[in-house]
């Protein structure tokens, strides 16, 4: 196994694990928003982890897409 | 191996891009961690930008460098001049030296001699540096790039001042050292220095070359070269041998010229002068492992031989010429025609709508005869023909000169304008060149990336 190769596996669990922590942040999240605790500070915390696990998705997206079909290119390129 | 690279960079940047998703996703509700995740994408888009550009950027460096001015080649032709022209000089400043022992008052020469040898070690070393820095930009160029790409590629910024630097020291090298002669020429013979033309033009180079009239070789002739600042400046004496070679007598089929300047080739026969084309002769695009041999040529010869026999046309004269066995046939109109040759040497002349004039030369130890001939009509075709016959060939006594000998000589290497030349053409002039290059690639490597690069800020 090259390196090339090597790194390519982390980057595959690395977005699946991203995936993974986006479905377990988004959940907390609405778990912590949703809570019937009448903790304001608590509430804010799940709000902005339901905002950060959007965003990650929001890259998880460009980054599956568009990233990925620029390194397609390239390795096509490149041979 | 520049391949293998290039997609390792561009996948580590994509994995610094998941890692940096990664961290925006974790539920751990902490600034400090989560800033990462900012940094992380910045850098990945920011590396992929410069990976995807970086290929184009150093594909078109050398047509950029060629825009300049400055090309490998030339390049090439400057170091390896300087560095056989300094060894050179050191090796005849200590042979020097060392005969100077056994002289009275030896050693206060040897102590004037030692400022220029010191000088010259340095310069020695300072050439051998760059031409290090030259092999590894040149060769290896594509593959460090490459390999800084992979630095700057790496997560949480590693290595990234590292890849930053290494990728502007190829690109400003790449680029500076092609434009580096140029430079230094310009820099050089600006009025500003007191350089004097004469040291310019003592970068040296060696062809190989033949002189041709009418496609047949040029025999033993002399050849004069010259240089042209205001007026001509006569550096060398060369000959053809008996298959139009140039030869230097001192030194054999090379002949040695100046590198940066023109020459003005003449061929001189019976103390009569043909130019010959290209006129002047550029040797820009030589170097020293060139084996193309240059052809000279004159189309005034109208027969040549190497017993001094000569037949030419002058003043736009329109004759063509062929021999048969021993006797050469002229024709043609306009102009005249002259032949000159040895006594005893031409003989059974006759002509037709020609008027002959009669006269004698000297040409240092040779003496002859030459015959003038103008048409009596020049619209009409004119005729004539001659024998040639076998005499014997005389010797002549002329000091032939080679330019490489005359500037390499002892005579040369202690004047004043030497130490200068070498001083600034070769060691001031080029360490100024080479610290602006570290600068800029400084500069460059301050913008593309580090701690505090200004690119990454802007993003």
């Amino acid at each position: 196994m090259d390196i090339i190769t090597f790194v390519q596996q982390i980057t595959e669990r690395v977005t699946a694990l991203a995936w993974a922590m986006f479905l377990l942040t988004w959940s907390i999240g609405w778990t912590l928003k949703g809570s019937p605790i009448p903790i304001n500070k608590l509430k804010r915390v799940g709000g902005s982890l339901i905002e950060d696990s959007i965003w990650a998705a929001f890259w998880l997206a460009i980054g599956s897409s568009l990233f990925s079909f620029i390194v397609y290119i390239v390795n096509l390129i490149t041979g | 191996m520049a391949n293998f690279y290039y997609l390792l960079a561009i996948n580590l940047s994509l994995l610094t891009f998941y890692l940096g998703v990664l961290i925006y996703a974790l539920p751990i509700p902490d600034k400090g961690v989560k800033r990462w995740s900012g940094i992380l994408i910045k850098d990945s888009i920011l590396s992929f930008i410069i990976i995807i550009s970086i290929y184009f950027i150093y594909n078109y460096i050398n047509n950029l460098a060629n825009s300049l001015g400055g090309s490998w080649g030339y390049f090439n032709l400057w170091l390896t001049n300087a560095i056989t022209l300094s060894i050179s000089t050191k090796a005849l400043l200590i042979l020097l030296s060392s005969l100077l022992t056994k002289v009275p008052l030896g050693s206060q020469m040897i102590s004037m001699i030692s400022p220029i040898n010191d000088a010259l070690t340095a310069e020695i070393i300072f050439l051998a540096g760059l031409w290090g820095i030259y092999f590894i930009v040149n060769s290896l160029g594509q593959t460090i790039l490459m390999f800084g790409l992979v630095l700057y590629s790496i997560p949480f910024r590693v290595a990234r001042d590292a890849g930053a630097w290494f990728i502007s020291f190829i690109l400003v090298f790449s680029i500076g050292l092609q434009i580096m002669p140029v430079f230094i020429t310009n820099i050089a013979e600006s009025s500003g220095v007191n350089l004097n033309n004469q040291a310019i033009s003592m970068g040296l180079t060696y062809i190989n070359a033949k002189a041709y009239y009418r496609d047949n070789p040029i025999k033993n002739s002399l050849i004069y070269v010259y240089t042209y600042n205001n007026s001509y400046n006569q550096i060398a004496i060369y000959k053809t041998d008996n298959n139009g070679n140039i030869i230097s007598p001192i030194y054999g089929n090379e002949i040695s010229l100046p590198s940066e300047v023109p020459s003005y080739f003449f061929s001189v026969i019976d103390d009569v002068a043909f130019k010959l084309y290209p006129f002047p002769l550029y040797p820009y695009n030589l170097s020293f492992r060139n084996n193309q041999e240059y052809i000279l040529y004159t189309n005034n010869i109208l027969y040549e031989n190497e017993n001094y026999t000569l037949a030419f046309e002058g003043n736009n004269g329109n004759y063509n010429s062929f021999t048969n066995g021993n006797t050469v046939y002229i024709y043609g109109n306009t102009g005249y025609v002259e032949i000159r040759a040895l006594d005893e040497c031409v003989n059974n002349i006759s002509y037709s709508n020609f008027v002959e004039t009669k006269g004698t030369w000297n040409f240092n130890n040779l003496e002859g005869i030459y015959y003038k001939f103008t048409p009596i009509n020049q619209s009409s075709n004119s005729y004539l023909e001659f024998n040639v016959n076998n005499c014997t060939q005389p010797k002549l006594n002329v000091k032939y000169s080679d330019y490489a000998n005359n500037y390499l000589g002892i005579q040369n290497i202690l004047t004043p304008s030497i130490l200068e030349f070498f001083l600034l053409y070769y060691i001031t002039i080029p360490l100024i060149y080479f610290s602006l290059l570290i600068s800029i690639t400084y500069g460059l490597a301050r913008l593309l990336g580090g701690r505090r690069g200004i690119i990454p800020r802007v993003i």
